[in-house]
């Protein structure tokens, strides 16, 4: 990212601010839909995310950490709009795994399906710290600039993000298993 | 998947579902439609009043003077630490104390490109690397604190030795630039590591070594060393390993480079002198040589004296171990080419006294490693699905199987020293 775009974008340029929000919006828009997993949130956390960086740009003391920085900007956003989620629940909105076309061969789509509750039962700040750590790969220290928490609390609150998705599938395969044996009788 | 899998599969399938899920692409129309938000609004203008405060003469001032000390502050730290740093990479390496037996801690090992983690009866199995690296050859440091691995961006990419904890945190790439890297070696202080590889230029690999205080690779002896699998003596000193070139034989070398010579007298071809290992007090080696199918196990002193195979009633022979209390040295058995092995033979420290554990099929060739307690081997089954197998060496408890899909055949067992 270019420093010229970030420091003529902080001056007022919108023109260099387009140019910026250019580079930022797929991987903004991507990392909001996998911690809401709801599309229309996504866009509404990506357009507030790009509004407040807007707003808040000429204060960036150092230019090169523009995209850190309007990843913090972004999970704040999400946060927001997760409890609206919750106050406004519609499955209908939801992605769900069944139309996933999986890449890696390590899940099935059943698999999906039910990770995909199990992850959409989560608070959000446990969504928001798996996908830092298992989809961005960022190292403790990253993930707690990006998340606004100390790395010690990374740890922490990933070891409760694991044993809650844990939780959650296991109760969905008691679930399933109650169903299958309704079914065999 | 049933509730033990996903409670040991949870971090993997996690970062599969998300993969899956990802998308390059944001909405078309949603860069416009923000575009407009913005146009409307307005950039908060007093944060543009710090630096013309910062401009005025009493503050910069007071800033200079500031700057100036901290920069002393930063100047002194630094000296303090590089004298620290000085004193502990010119001391000369530690001798370790004499091996004893030591509780046994996790396995690690590699399957479907990450390094995973298990307790020795298989629960807890669970992956410490992610993200789209192929990554293997897990190996524990002497004092189970880090592990080594070996880990490829991509196909084509060129592969880097790393270094992380047991959680995977704290990882440092201590080599890059690597083609064909062999398994890793930890040197008995675990302050450096050992490991084959073919530099930039080089066709034949070559003994590599990096320090872990200064991670920049170098090697060791002639640029047509063709050395294979390195194996740090006890104390520190020396280098033993396969040369391939100009003829297969177990070598060794000095740490720095001196003293390069031939052990072995006896010839050897296929996957003979691979995997050589040393006895705790350093005083031995026990390697594999003869003909592809038909190899021996023998021992040899450290100055290449008394070079003496053992007894064995199979065909072919492999992938020797010394136990860590250096009373036993176990090895596979087959029956000859086209036959895994299916039988551990385990010995006295002299050869004698032989017992037999007859075991499923197992991969060859293969890490054959004991736990550090000396009561259980851990290998890799020759199986549809690749499992490592926990066998009890006594035999009187069953082998235990861990899933290891798409493994590398790389696993190590972590020593515990701590009370």
């Amino acid at each position: 990212m270019e420093r010229d775009i970030v420091e003529r974008a902080q001056h007022g340029d919108r023109e260099a601010f387009q140019a910026l929000a250019e580079e930022l919006i797929n991987r903004l828009y991507n990392l909001a839909q996998l911690m809401l997993n709801d599309r229309d949130l996504a866009e509404d956390a990506v357009q507030e995310t790009l509004v407040e960086t807007w707003r808040d740009l000429p204060g960036l003391r150092d230019p090169d950490r523009v995209q850190a920085w309007v990843h913090q900007i972004l999970v704040r956003a999400v946060y927001r709009l997760a409890k609206r989620e919750r106050r406004q629940l519609d499955p209908r909105r939801f992605i769900s795994a069944n139309g996933l076309t999986s890449p890696d061969p390590a899940i099935s789509v059943g698999d999906a399906d039910q990770i995909d509750r199990g992850f959409r039962h989560l608070k959000p700040e446990y969504r928001a710290v798996l996908v830092a750590k298992h989809y961005l790969g960022l190292p403790d220290e990253a993930a707690g600039i990006m998340l606004g928490i100390p790395a010690g609390t990374v740890k922490s609150r990933l070891n409760r993000a694991t044993a809650a998705m844990r939780a959650e599938l296991e109760a969905g395969a008691r679930a399933r298993d109650t169903v299958a044996r309704g079914w065999t009788r | 998947m049933d509730a033990m899998t996903s409670s040991n599969d949870v971090d993997l399938e996690l970062a599969a579902y998300l993969r899956a899920r990802s998308t390059r692409h944001a909405p078309e129309g949603l860069l416009d439609a923000t575009m407009v938000r913005v146009e409307s609004g307005r950039q908060r203008g007093w944060l543009r009043v710090v630096p013309q405060v910062l401009d005025s003469g009493s503050v910069r001032q007071l800033w200079t003077v500031t700057r100036t000390v901290a920069i002393a502050i930063v100047i002194g730290l630094l000296s303090a630490l590089a004298l620290m740093l000085a004193l502990v990479v010119g001391s000369p390496q530690l001798i370790p104390p004499t091996p004893t037996l030591a509780r046994p801690g996790l396995i690690t090992f590699d399957a479907a490109g990450r390094i995973w983690v298990a307790e020795r009866d298989g629960s807890g199995r669970h992956p410490i690397t992610f993200g789209p690296a192929l990554d293997s050859g897990p190996v524990w440091s002497h004092d189970g604190t880090r592990i080594a691995y070996v880990s490829q961006h991509g196909a084509l990419a060129p592969l880097e030795v790393r270094v992380i904890d047991e959680r995977g945190d704290n990882g440092v790439t201590v080599a890059r630039v690597l083609t064909d890297p062999g398994p890793i070696d930890w040197s008995p202080n675990d302050r450096n590591l050992a490991f084959s590889a073919k530099l930039e230029g080089s066709l034949l690999p070559q003994l590599v070594l990096v320090s872990l205080d200064r991670p920049e690779a170098h090697s060791i002896g002639p640029a047509d060393l063709g050395a294979r699998d390195p194996i740090w003596s006890p104390d520190g000193r020396d280098i033993a390993f396969e040369r391939a070139n100009p003829e297969d034989g177990l070598w060794i070398i000095g740490v720095d480079g001196s003293g390069l010579r031939r052990l072995s007298t006896v010839s050897g071809s296929g996957e003979a002198f691979r995997r050589p290992a040393w006895s705790p007090d350093g005083r031995r080696i026990v390697f594999r040589a003869g003909g592809d199918g038909a190899h021996r196990i023998f021992t040899i002193d450290r100055d290449g004296r008394n070079e003496r195979p053992l007894d064995s009633p199979f065909l072919d022979n492999g992938s020797p171990a010394w136990s860590p209390d250096g009373s036993a040295i176990a090895w596979t058995g087959s029956a000859g080419p086209g036959n895994p092995p299916h039988e551990i033979v385990i010995v006295d420290r002299d050869g004698s006294n032989a017992r037999f554990l007859e075991t499923p099929p197992l991969l060859e060739p293969a890490v054959l490693a004991w736990s550090p307690d000396a009561r259980r081997l851990l290998t890799f089954l020759d199986d549809q699905h690749t499992s490592l197998v926990v066998l009890d060496a006594t035999g009187r408890d069953g082998p235990i199987r861990i899933p290891a899909a798409s493994s590398f055949g790389g696993a190590s067992w972590q020593r515990l020293t701590s009370p």
